[in-house]
């Protein structure tokens, strides 16, 4: 009897190993990821049970009989799951089906993905963050403090263009009502075509970043946030526009919704003579630092001057403050300013500031001179050091009623940029209205 | 009384299993995509099982049918949780830029 139970344990043994083998064999040797799963699945998880019975048998005791009937019936009970759960995410990940299967029964109702670590092989498309250049104003870097040179004298005519169409960006925010006042003011004043924009240059905030628990729970969370935030905003600013402009018959006027990537914006507003903003309007439609406002990178894009309305004033313009620091375009500042035909009457204050580095002198006294030329009123203030104290420069602000400078703010980040004051952001909280040219 | 046929059934069974994990070990490294890999990982768990229950009888001790079942138990939960990352992980295909 015992002899006979061990003859069936050694055949048991040796015909589970060569299952397993051939198996092992067949995930070799099958031309497609779901076929080496059929080998793997079938045939390992009988050769494998065929000898775990056979190890079984071959012990003879009750425990070993039992331990191994537990693992048979484990890997029959599991291999069919795993199996599944395998193919299914094989398929999902896109792994290629052999030459010889006929049909995919489960295309269009399965998507089929990539999966690769490979990263000149994932699909994920690496876009740039920044499309625009930075502006390098203030930089610590020092090729790029470059004072206003040949290129930047070589500049367009400072005759002003007659404002044909203005474009107010919808963007909704505490602001929005009185830029949109503006723009209509302005229109009106020029005879200008308006055209109301929503929804561009906005995209819904997407944070890959380490979330802690559930990131990416919380990351499309955020992301579903701030699109339904955005439409929010922009629905309500179309429709405050929309009553804005029938209020004023003789203007012409028109609304536009355009659902674009903020690097498609600054395509969107070619032929534009004027881009009129709302202060504070960030790219994620949540109110957002200075720097990563809409009207900053427009600023940096260059395609049209952009005004940055925070407030309306009730009387006209009377004082305009030009702000020159050492970045290179702040050599054009009067020169946009002309350009753009704004505040005629204005008197204007050139106020320089870190007139130690080079070019400053020059481009102050070179603004001064242009603007006189086209009979302003200009008066130079003493410098402003760059140690200034915020409150000191916000209580000489206070009597302006706008502000031309070269871009919203000039920090970029990093540790240090927490704890420095820019003269352009006090600047842009304080005074009403604000030009970049 | 015994036939003394075990341990050399036990041997060969050994043997056999050693030469099936070469080509799995060879699919492993050079599996075109990450599934046939994934794959390979699973049915390296099942040599494994095999290999743990001969090296039991090899050395007549049934402790190590023990470590079968661990094995199985793990590659089962192992193979779940790779299903889980390849699906999960994967992206959708590159689109071709509009311009």
């Amino acid at each position: 009897m015992r002899a006979a139970v061990e003859v069936l344990a050694a055949l048991l043994l040796v015909g589970g190993a060569s299952v397993v083998a051939l198996a092992a064999l067949g995930v070799a040797r099958l031309t497609d990821p779901f076929m080496r799963m059929h080998a793997a699945a079938k045939a390992g998880v009988a050769g494998a049970g065929l000898l775990l019975l056979g190890t079984g048998l071959a012990f003879g005791t009750p425990g070993a009989l039992a331990t191994s009937l537990a693992a048979v019936t484990f890997l029959v009970l599991t291999a069919p799951l795993a199996s599944h759960a395998l193919g299914r995410a094989a398929y999902v990940a896109g792994a290629p089906l052999g030459a010889a299967s006929l049909t995919d029964a489960l295309s269009g109702v399965l998507q089929r993905n990539v999966f690769d670590i490979d990263p000149a092989r994932t699909a994920r498309s690496w876009t740039a963050r920044e499309p625009f250049p930075k502006d390098t104003a203030m930089s610590a870097i020092p090729e790029f403090r470059r004072p206003a040179g040949p290129a930047a004298s070589a500049q367009p005519a400072a005759e002003p263009v007659a404002l044909r169409r203005i474009l107010c960006c919808l963007v909704g925010g505490p602001a929005q009502t009185e830029a949109t006042a503006e723009a209509i003011t302005l229109a009106r004043g020029a005879g200008a075509q308006l055209v109301g924009l929503s929804g561009a240059g906005q995209s819904a905030r997407e944070w890959r970043g380490p979330l802690g628990v559930g990131g990416a729970f919380w990351s499309e969370w955020l992301a579903s946030r701030s699109r339904a935030k955005m439409r929010e905003n922009a629905a309500a600013a179309l429709q405050e526009f929309q009553e804005a402009i029938s209020a004023q018959p003789g203007l012409d006027a028109q609304a536009r919704h355009e659902e674009a990537e903020p690097h498609l914006l600054a395509r969107l507003l070619a032929g534009h003579d004027l881009v009129v903003l709302p202060a504070g309007a960030g790219p994620h439609g949540l109110p957002c630092d200075l720097r990563d406002e809409i009207a900053s990178g427009l600023a940096r894009a260059r395609v049209a001057p952009v005004l940055r309305v925070a407030r309306r004033s009730v009387r006209p313009v009377r004082d305009v403050i030009l702000l020159v620091g050492s970045s290179e375009a702040c050599g054009a500042l009067a020169t946009g300013l002309l350009r753009s035909g704004l505040w005629a009457q204005a008197a204007i204050s050139i106020q320089p500031f870190a007139d130690d580095r080079r070019g400053v002198r020059a481009m102050v006294d070179s603004q001064a001179e242009l603007l006189r030329a086209h009979g302003r009123r200009v008066a130079v203030l003493p410098s402003l050091d760059l140690d200034f104290e915020a409150p000191d420069l916000r209580a000489r602000l206070v009597r302006y009623d706008a502000a031309v400078m070269s871009c919203l703010s000039t920090r970029h980040d990093g540790f240090l940029d927490s704890i420095r004051i820019c003269v352009h952001e006090v600047t842009a909280d304080t005074v009403p209205l604000t030009l970049l040219p | 009384m015994t036939t003394g046929l075990i341990p050399w059934a036990a041997a060969i069974a050994a043997i056999i299993v050693a030469l099936g994990c070469i080509p799995v070990a060879a699919r492993l490294l050079s599996g075109p995509s990450s599934a046939d890999r994934v794959i390979a990982t699973d049915m390296l768990g099942l040599l494994g099982v095999c290999i743990a229950a001969l090296v039991a009888l090899i050395a007549w001790h049934p402790a190590f049918l023990d470590i079968a079942l661990g094995i199985a138990l793990v590659g089962f939960l192992g193979a779940v949780a790779f299903a889980r990352l390849l699906e999960r992980a994967s992206v959708a295909p590159a689109q071709e830029p509009a311009e």
